[in-house]
């Protein structure tokens, strides 16, 4: 049976409207809705036309020195680093290509797109590569070239939108194959440019690292669960930053370091006796003896420090005794017991192979102990800086929302007084007056001396973002710990900390992009940073005099490209941690 | 959380080395102790260090002349250490300043731009955004000074753009200004007589708004006052004159009291301070069930209020230099103002200058009657003030995102316009969360002009880099460093607190 | 929050009126300042035995370098022609050679030297507290400088001297003085002594003129050449280099006055109180002006150490009646110096005359310069 009403109205949903072609009704939306809205747009774009035309007028004008720039580009990663050892540096970016490989398969980075967002993409590059050669007074070649590339991708992108037929909405396309497709292109586009042929090859290899380890980690999330692959691959990084840093561009010769005769029966000593020594307190049924102990530990620890002994025996002592006040915290069960064992005697294990190679001479020549420079430098900064102000940033958060008065004082007191002064005044204290503070035996390298000021400067920030993170957590969580018997470092371990970390992920990723910003500021004070580099060392080569505006056009390009991911990646996890959502 | 612990009786007490209370004091004081050594240490060393290379650890360079000539500030050959630091201090206030006010315009303007329909004007906002924010500071201010050096150069007939009144060179930017004169400080009065009056006046019609409901021109009236008062302080200051006899006798009063006198009025303020700050933070826990139990941290304020009153007390007793400058800093202060102000004396209130480009040797530059921008100066100010803005805009684009979403749509179903609606519903209303992350960035702000160092201009880490060259005398300089920084931060989180208790929602 | 903040502002205060008499009684006689101002015994007392490092008190810095194999030395890092790095991170120039030619001498190899780059605040620290063994980093040699700071100078080895560079276009030649800079921009790059030189040298003309400082000389550069700085000064070689690579067209700028204002004597400095080890230092310097004298260069020097022309060569290269074991030198150090780094005329060429720098005072005593070496005998 059908009813004339209904029938009228579906017929007259049958047939939709048309919509006009659809840039220009875009066009009339957004653009020219109304007369303010039309002046606007008109300003803007009359705007926006004479600032990227003054800007590409600069770019490609004859009297830029841009040749300044490849040629000094060993100077731009890694400064003075010797040239016979360049070997480490690139086994160092390997490492860390593979790492990113491995992190981008097992955290499933990416997902897909659809043919029609990515054929916009591709349309955009395009429109771009043909609006630059429109505005840009460059010399003939470069615009041919940028209009035939601009008319390619435009090309590309509207034949994807095409090709793919009444589906082109939903997202077919993985990011994984557009990623092998810009490494294929940028792998062509190296060979293609006059570089060395031995960087060439490293570029490649370095590509080609990138690609197998991420093949190997879809491989391996077959095999091993998500969340044990992610513990493993969280520590390798971790592992990573020292290794690279310490071992691997250091060169460290082991010869002078007593082995055998010290560190090798230290070492099974304290894996044994340690060993045993946790197992026992951590077994739920030591009490007040077990804390006893660790009391003695501590006591012995503190000692060590007055007397004669070898550094190793007082690092491993010092962490013997953190362990056995935790084990109460972290024992209880078999299970626990024996995991907390085994990660005591990993502690050992890598604490004396670190101390090992600091404790070695650097076997690189030339410099004093200055070798790492440029962007190396830069991220070793910002990195462990980061590092290390992580533990001390959450003590301090710790102790600011502490019970206890002192500690409270102390902990608001460096807090408000770090937070309250520049970043530079840090620098110059730690690079010239901390010496003067410190016996005259002890000396600190500068870079060293950097990144006790970066560290110390940023935890006083952390802090306060942690704190935040730890005020916002419901006292119904206390008081359940308590009901639950609870100690208050158990509390604080497991149940406070972990809540109170994630709910600030996206400040404290903040937090390091800031630190990242801020590491430029070394240059101040003398050290030979990315921005030095930049700004100091390069224009003032003989043969590149001249050259400062476009050294320092180029290190904002590269600031900006790390910054900018960076920042996209912490939108992107807070979308997926749903912050802010109510 | 504090763990509350109730009476212990004997029995109940557990051994001292179990009592979570005793631990934890011990382990306090414990960490005291082993900062309080660490620092003797490390004090001592320096001492040590110190005498091994023959340098001592005087204040001397703070009054002997450094024999420096300065780009820019009040005093460009300072007449010592101190002078100089005082110039350093000022020319960074003054970059402060106006980059605060710029930076606020241009960040609200850009935070309301992300959020526009246009989407020419939206996507260029978060273009500007993100590559601000992405660049350090060091870098985007060493650009603007680049840029600045790219203007066209000053000569002395002919520069533009608008000869005689807009100069934009690359010696400097010059545009006309109202300066004050001699009788300004007099007219000033009444400037803030006329603010006040405002102020009343806009409360006044505000009730009579809220009574009858009609339109009332509140901020009519508001100015209409400001302005009538104005008006007649340009004309009538003079009569104001007569507060000079005042500041003259306070002028001779702060000269002539004994040094004596004047401590034990010193002493008895501070003191009397201590005691009503007590009193006042004991009457803001006093509830009408009487006075609340005290927690250690309230018991720990109090004692530091008191102890700083009586330390200020003692101070002002065993250092008389201290009074003794009080004295005569507020004797030169109001005889300073005994000047300004003259009876019946009727000078030039506002004088309005005109950028002039003299020539007095070879080389043209310009004269001291417009309001010249140097080169350093625009590099910091323009530096900081986009950097700034680009975070404040994020900070005014949040807020407005969280107001609540029904507040935009009821008032559409009102009728309102987009702007009407900005204007009286939403802006009010994110006000309240913009502030506190906006006095952040304010601080941040007086932070980033330490970058000033980069680009040549003068400001107080500058000089001061400048002064322990010279001298050696680095620690001293670092430490003053760090409490002017500490002290203006300290002054701008309190006034930021102060108007955010002032916005606060009253919950009920 | 505000308590807190105002708790860590008085413990700041606190802190430095403790400091205050920290320092050991506050002992106010001795200046710390290189202000000229006369004061009682300036001199800093040297510490007799118990020294880490040998530093400063007497001991033996020259076996030390020998048993460790390397020289540390400081060197500049931004100053092109005398301190540099060309692109492979090395260091180059003049004052760099300098520190190869004294690690040539004492250790047989120019390349044994570890580099550290210093600024002008961190230079005298580095020498006097041993973390380098020796100092090339175009440093003037002051009366303070050898008194206070507690630096011992080699012999000059460049003569320079400070001055000012402004455009021909606004009627300046190289006879113009101070004076007619009144109303000046003057721009200099940050260093201790520029600034206040010209600062004095100003006021006794009786000129005014706006200072700008820097931190780096090419900066200062951009701003003069667009007009923005009237005029820069530096030392006379920074203003002559630049001169030849960046003039727009010859004769566009013009260096004045012919007299410096000021007179900058450079050269390497060691640290106070080890006298064999600036002996050292100070023949290493000689050597290099005594084989220009005698026409030694590295590529002739094997032949000179074969068949000595006469008895200085002889003994300058480590033939009969060298006196170079007696300093505790090897035997052909000086030798190694010529044929591994060359003689000063050959330092010069390949660093500094590429720049433009004429030779001027630099040249030998017998061309009318000033470089007079005592005689190797």
């Amino acid at each position: 049976m059908s009813d004339p009403i209904l029938n009228e109205v579906s017929a007259s949903e049958a047939a939709p409207e048309k919509p006009s072609a659809g840039a220009v009704r875009w066009a009339r939306e957004n653009l020219f809705s109304s007369v303010l809205n039309s002046i606007l747009s008109v300003l803007m774009l009359a705007l926006i036309v004479f600032f990227v035309k003054g800007l590409l007028s600069y770019v490609f004008s004859d009297e830029r020195m841009w040749n300044v720039i490849p040629r000094n580009m060993k100077l731009y990663w890694t400064e003075a680093y010797p040239v016979a050892e360049m070997t480490r540096t690139w086994v160092s970016l390997g490492i860390v290509m593979a790492l990113t490989g491995l992190s981008l398969a097992v955290w499933k980075v990416g997902g897909s797109t659809s043919p029609r967002q990515f054929g916009r993409t591709l349309t955009s590059i395009g429109i771009a590569g043909v609006v630059i050669a429109i505005l840009a007074d460059a010399s003939g070649g470069i615009r041919v070239g940028a209009a035939v590339v601009g008319a390619v991708l435009i090309m590309a992108g509207q034949i994807v939108r095409l090709t793919a037929g009444p589906r082109f909405k939903e997202e077919t396309i993985h990011i994984r194959s557009i990623l092998f497709g810009v490494l294929v292109v940028i792998g062509v586009i190296v060979w293609i440019l006059p570089i060395e042929s031995g960087t060439k090859v490293n570029l490649t290899v370095q590509g080609g690292v990138l690609v197998v380890s991420y093949i190997l980690g879809e491989l391996i999330v077959r095999f091993v669960s998500g969340g044990l692959a992610r513990g493993v691959l969280i520590g390798l990084w971790l592992l990573s930053l020292p290794v690279i840093y310490l071992v691997i561009q250091r060169a460290p010769i082991t010869g002078d370091v007593p082995l055998v005769s010290v560190f090798l029966p230290s070492v099974v000593g304290f894996i044994v006796v340690g060993g045993a020594l946790l197992w026992w307190a951590g077994s739920g049924r030591a009490g007040e003896a077990g804390r006893l102990a660790a009391g003695v530990v501590v006591l012995a620890a503190l000692a060590s420090w007055l007397v004669s002994m070898p550094m190793l025996v007082r690092f491993l002592l010092l962490a013997l005794a953190t362990f056995a006040l935790a084990a109460p915290t972290f024992g209880g069960t078999k299970q626990a017991q024996k995991n907390f064992v085994v990660a005591w005697s990993g502690a050992v294990l890598i604490t004396a192979y670190f101390m090992a190679m600091m404790q070695a001479e650097t076997g690189l020549e030339g410099l004093q102990g200055e070798f790492i420079g440029g962007l190396n430098l830069t991220f070793l900064l910002a990195l462990a800086g980061l590092a290390i102000s992580f533990p001390i940033g959450i003590m301090l958060a710790l102790g600011r929302t502490s019970s206890m008065p002192i500690f409270r004082l102390l902990s608001t007191g460096y807090i408000e007084t770090v937070r309250g002064v520049p970043l530079i005044t840090v620098l110059f204290f730690a690079n010239l007056v901390i010496n003067r503070f410190l016996p005259r035996e002890v000396e600190l390298d500068d870079v060293v001396k950097a990144i006790v000021a970066v560290a110390l400067f940023s935890a006083a920030y952390l802090a306060e973002n942690v704190r935040g993170g730890l005020q916002s957590i419901p006292k119904g969580q206390y008081e359940a710990a308590k009901a639950m018997g609870l100690s208050t470092v158990q509390t604080t371990v497991f149940i406070t900390l972990p809540q109170a970390l994630r709910s600030v992920i996206p400040a404290i990723v903040g937090q390091v992009i800031s630190l990242f910003k801020d590491t430029s500021l070394v240059a101040i004070i003398g050290l030979a940073d990315f921005l030095r580099v930049a700004r100091d060392i390069v224009p003032n080569q003989p043969a590149s005099l001249g050259s400062l505006r476009e050294s320092l056009l180029f290190a904002m390009v590269i600031y900006w490209i790390f910054t900018f991911n960076v920042s996209r990646a912490s939108l992107r996890l807070e979308r997926k941690l749903g912050v802010g959502e109510r | 959380m504090t763990q509350s612990s109730g009476p212990k009786t004997a029995h109940e007490r557990p051994p001292l080395w179990r009592d979570a209370t005793v631990l934890k004091w011990a382990a306090q004081i414990a960490v005291l102790f082993g900062l309080i050594f660490v620092v003797v240490v490390a004090i001592r060393s320096a001492a040590a260090n110190l005498e091994a290379q023959g340098l001592t650890f005087s204040w001397r360079f703070l009054s002997d002349r450094p024999g420096i000539q300065l780009s820019e500030g009040f005093a460009t050959l300072p007449d010592s250490g101190l002078e100089a630091i005082l110039v350093g201090i000022v020319n960074m206030l003054r970059v402060t300043a106006s980059g605060v006010v710029a930076a606020t315009i241009l960040g609200i303007v850009i935070g309301i731009a992300r959020l526009s329909s246009n989407w020419l004007v939206n996507k260029s906002s978060t273009v500007y955004v993100e590559t601000i924010r992405n660049v350090p500071l060091l870098l985007q201010i060493v650009f603007w000074a680049a840029v600045f050096v790219s203007f066209p150069s000053l000569e002395p007939e002919g520069s533009g753009p608008i000869e005689g009144w807009l100069y934009v060179t690359n010696k400097g930017l010059s545009i006309p200004w109202f300066f004050p004169r001699e009788s300004f400080w007099q007219w000033f009065v009444f400037v803030v007589a006329g603010a006040i009056a405002a102020r009343y006046a806009f409360r006044w019609r505000i009730k009579v708004l809220e009574q009858t409901g009609h339109d009332a021109h509140a901020v009519g009236y508001a100015l209409g006052a400001f302005l009538v008062f104005a008006v007649v302080g340009w004309f009538a200051h003079p009569l104001v004159g007569a507060l000079g006899w005042v500041f003259g006798g306070l002028a001779w009063l702060f000269g002539s009291i004994p040094v004596l006198l004047m401590q034990i009025i010193l002493a008895v303020l501070a003191v009397a301070l201590a005691i009503w700050w007590i009193r006042r933070f004991l009457d803001s826990l006093r509830s009408p069930a009487g006075l609340a139990r005290l927690t250690d941290d309230d018991i720990f304020r109090i004692g530091l209020a008191g102890a700083m009153g009586l330390v200020a007390a003692v101070v002002f007793f065993l250092v008389p230099g201290i009074t003794e400058g009080i004295n005569l800093g507020l004797e030169r202060l109001f005889e300073f103002w005994d000047t300004k102000f003259n009876f019946l004396e009727a000078g030039t209130v506002l004088e309005f200058g005109r950028p002039t480009v003299e020539t007095p040797g070879r080389f043209a530059g310009f004269g001291l009657t417009g309001m010249t921008m140097s080169g350093p100066f625009f590099g910091v100010w323009v530096g900081v003030t986009l950097y700034t803005a680009a975070f404040i805009a994020e900070i005014v684009r949040g807020g407005i995102l969280a107001v609540a979403k029904g507040q935009t749509e009821a008032g559409l179903a009102l009728g309102l316009k987009r702007g009407q609606l900005l204007r009286m519903i939403v802006l009010p209303q994110a006000f309240r969360i913009i502030l506190p992350p906006m006095g952040n960035q304010y601080l941040n702000l007086a932070k980033n002009t330490s970058l000033g160092i980069a680009v040549g201009y003068a400001e107080v880490v500058a000089v001061g880099q400048t002064l322990f060259n010279q001298t050696g005398a680095t620690i001293q300089v670092i430490l003053i460093w760090m409490g002017f920084y500490l002290l203006v931060s300290l002054i701008l989180s309190s006034i930021v607190n102060w108007y955010n208790r002032r916005v606060a929602l009253v919950e009920r | 929050m505000n308590l807190k903040k105002l708790f860590a502002v008085l413990a700041v205060f606190a802190l430095i009126l403790a400091a205050c008499d920290a320092g050991g009684g506050g002992d106010e006689t001795t200046p710390t300042t290189v202000a000229d101002d006369g004061g009682t015994d300036d001199t800093v007392a040297p510490d007799d035995g118990g020294g880490d490092t040998g530093a400063q008190t007497g001991g033996d810095l020259l076996s030390a370098v020998m048993d460790r194999g390397t020289l540390n030395c400081g060197v500049n890092e931004t100053l092109p022609g005398f301190g540099s790095k060309d692109e492979t991170g090395a260091f180059v120039g003049f004052d760099v050679d300098l520190c190869r030619a004294v690690a040539a001498a004492v250790l047989g190899d120019s390349e044994a030297v570890e580099y550290t780059a210093l600024t002008a605040a961190q230079r005298f620290e580095a020498l006097s507290s041993g973390s380098i063994d020796m100092l090339s980093r175009n440093t003037t040699w002051t009366q303070s400088r050898d008194g206070e700071l507690g630096v011992d100078f080699a012999p000059t080895t460049y003569y320079d001297g400070q001055q000012v560079m402004a455009n021909a276009a606004d009627g300046f030649d190289s006879g113009s003085g101070l004076s007619d800079l009144a109303g000046a921009v003057i721009c200099t790059n940050a260093g201790t002594t520029t600034e206040k030189n010209i600062t004095e040298a100003m006021q006794a003309a009786g000129a005014d003129f706006t200072l700008t400082t820097f931190e780096d000389f090419n900066i200062v550069l951009e701003n003069f050449k667009s007009g923005a700085c009237d005029a820069v000064t530096t030392d006379g070689s920074g203003l002559v280099s630049r001169k030849s690579t960046d003039e727009p067209a010859p004769g566009d700028w013009v260096i004045f006055p012919a007299v410096p204002i000021s007179k900058e004597p450079l050269g390497p400095g060691v640290a106070q109180g080890d006298a064999k080890w600036a002996d050292a230092v100070n023949w290493t310097m000689y050597a290099l002006i005594i084989a220009e004298e005698l026409g030694i260069t590295s590529a002739n020097v094997d032949d000179m150490q074969a068949n000595p022309p006469n008895g200085e060569v002889q003994r300058l290269l480590g033939g009969e009646e060298e006196k170079q074991t007696a300093m505790g030198l090897p035997v052909d150090a000086f030798y190694n110096v010529i044929k591994q780094v060359g003689n000063y005329g050959e330092i010069f060429d390949t660093h500094l005359t590429v720049l433009g720098l004429e030779r001027g005072l630099n040249a030998l005593w017998s061309d009318g310069g000033l470089l007079y070496a005592p005689p190797a005998r």
